[in-house]
């Protein structure tokens, strides 16, 4: 049943995408011709036009500011070698989104770039971390262990904070200028905690015996760890550490305090600006692809840790 | 030459005495069987050969060479990481749960530690792989992961992998104990070979057959102690001990 829906849905956006290839698109002059002599005759202090063109689908809005309250708008969309007025209701919604996609789609990649950074430092980070929690030397043990303890125990939010505010305030050579590297910066440490805990729990629930197998082959700790238990435990690291790519993923909407542009931040602005409430539908859909899209691959990556089981 | 001499050997776990003041010799060459029932020591005492197991007090000699002697569990002789690494590799040991890679195919498992602790060359570990595992009757799983084996298979492998070592002497951990009854007789003439090949075998086993058959030496162990060690012509057909008596009557009646 499932695989029916799947495939019906897949040959309907086919048909949907491939229908309107055939179709010219309507041309910017298409559109003008279309807008009211009664728009072009208000008189207007500010004039502003937007015209998108995705070759499938395009839309043209022109926004006429009359008074620092009040604006005039005509919007049309286009799909199909068809033009709709967009004035209101779902057309509206659909020109619209076609006008924000370019500043979204910007604030994914933002969004995307600085998750993949974070967990890829963050998983690198905690390996240390989590033999150092595992470790027989005291100091090693309890650094990782206060570590994890610090950046689980306190807000990403704050720790972000600290980041872009506090480091420059107590030492003025920590001054990062650079809001991507700063979100960067928190979010790595920040992971590096909850991964040094996924990698742990891997580790111990690797068999004794393989180590015992090890040891009495004349493998050495750092042999041991990086050709023997390690590469087991990477099948068993995949579940968690998707989940949490995917919350480091949604926490990244937490950047918007240090007015890095990410997704979240650019659909908060374009909300305020255009008071269109619609765009939070637009944004979670951004979001739920992207998850999507990497669930997807995680599952690829554990079938191919796990071949040999 | 003796291979292996402990001395008093002994260890605690808390205040539980496992091993109590046991003192034997294995001759290069020589197949020597442990029995004993379960919780005797067998295990731990094979296990403390092979630094698995730290023991609290005797001595060990690998080779003649004094490797580890202690009082109350410290170690009174100094001995470096790579001394202990290179006695280490002169026992093959083999599981009783195989504990193979199961990371890697057959071929991986069998030639990773040549590569990585010996550092021979790795076309000269494969050739060295490839002639083990067909000794040991597997030519044709050498790309198979573990899981797709049967017990009996992965224990042979366990048995190639320890033999790429080239050690001089094999342990065994009770090796066909967790294997199911049909399977155990492929690993027991793996074991055979090896044996009329001359190399030195310490067995912890349960298998009778086996030890009457290719043991130099029966070892019965009770409570941590040895207490008898005779050739297995005199151990079966004529007991000393009462202990003996009584665990090869079970033994070999429920058999």
């Amino acid at each position: 049943m499932k695989k029916i829906l799947v495939l019906l849905s897949v040959i309907l956006g086919a048909i949907a995408i491939i229908i309107p290839l055939f179709f010219t698109n309507p041309s910017i002059e298409t559109y003008e011709n279309k807008v009211p002599s009664s728009f072009l005759e208000l008189e207007a202090k500010k004039e502003s036009v937007v015209h998108m063109d995705y070759k499938i689908m395009s839309c043209y809005i022109a926004t006429k500011q009359i008074s620092s309250s009040k604006a005039e708008q005509v919007a049309f969309f286009g799909i199909a070698g068809i033009v709709i007025g967009a004035d209101s209701g779902f057309p509206k919604f659909l020109a619209d989104t076609l006008t924000w996609l370019p500043s979204l789609l910007n604030g994914a990649k933002i969004t995307i770039l600085l998750t993949v950074a974070s967990v890829i430092t963050g998983v690198f980070l905690s390996v240390f971390l989590a033999l150092g929690k595992m470790s027989k030397v005291w100091i090693l043990r309890k650094f990782s262990e206060g570590y994890v303890f610090f950046f689980r125990g306190t807000p990403l939010l704050m720790q972000l904070y600290f980041v872009w505010f506090g480091l420059p305030a107590i030492m003025p050579a920590l001054t990062i200028s650079d809001r991507f590297f700063a979100a960067w910066i928190a979010f790595s440490l920040n992971s590096g905690a909850y991964c040094a805990e996924i990698i742990r729990a891997a580790i111990q629930s690797i068999d004794k015996g393989q180590f015992e197998a090890a040891k009495a082959l004349g493998f050495g700790y750092g042999k041991t760890m990086s050709k023997i238990i390690i590469p087991q435990t990477y099948r068993r690291l995949i579940p968690p550490l998707a989940n949490e790519f995917i919350m480091v993923l949604k926490d990244a909407s937490l950047t918007s305090i240090i007015a890095l542009k990410d997704l979240s931040k650019v659909t908060s602005s374009i909300m305020s600006s255009t008071g269109e409430v619609t765009i939070f539908l637009v944004s979670m859909g951004i979001y739920l692809l992207i998850t999507a899209a990497f669930s997807k691959m995680f599952v690829g990556m554990e079938k191919h840790f796990g071949i040999y089981e | 030459m003796s291979m292996i001499r402990t001395e008093n050997l002994c260890k605690d776990f808390g205040s539980l005495k496992i091993l109590k003041d046991c003192t034997l010799t294995i001759e290069q060459g020589e197949v020597v069987c442990l029995i004993g029932p379960s919780g005797a020591g067998k295990s731990t005492f094979l296990r403390s050969l092979n630094y698995l197991e730290k023991i609290t007090e005797g001595k060990l000699w690998i080779e003649e060479k004094l490797v580890d002697d202690r009082i109350a569990g410290v170690n009174q002789i100094k001995i470096t990481q790579a001394e202990r690494t290179e006695t280490l590799l002169e026992m093959g040991m083999v599981f009783q749960r195989f504990n193979l890679f199961p990371h890697l195919s057959v071929l991986q498992n069998v030639m990773l530690a040549p590569v990585e602790v010996k550092k021979i060359p790795k076309a000269e570990a494969e050739k060295i792989a490839r002639e083990l595992i067909i000794k040991v009757g597997l030519e044709d799983k050498m790309d198979v992961y573990p899981s797709k084996l049967s017990g009996g298979q992965q224990q042979r492998v366990a048995i190639a992998r320890a033999l790429a070592m080239q050690p001089k002497m094999m342990l065994f951990d009770e090796p066909t104990s967790a294997l199911d009854p049909e399977l155990v007789g492929e690993v027991l003439q793996v074991m055979k070979n090896l044996a009329a090949e001359g190399m030195t075998m310490i067995v912890v086993t349960h298998e009778m057959g086996f030890a009457k058959e290719v043991a130099d030496r029966v070892i019965f162990m009770y409570d941590g102690r040895i207490v008898e060690d005779a050739p297995p012509g005199e151990i079966f057909q004529n007991p000393k001990n009462e202990r003996t008596k009584a665990f090869l009557q079970s033994v070999l009646n429920t058999n």
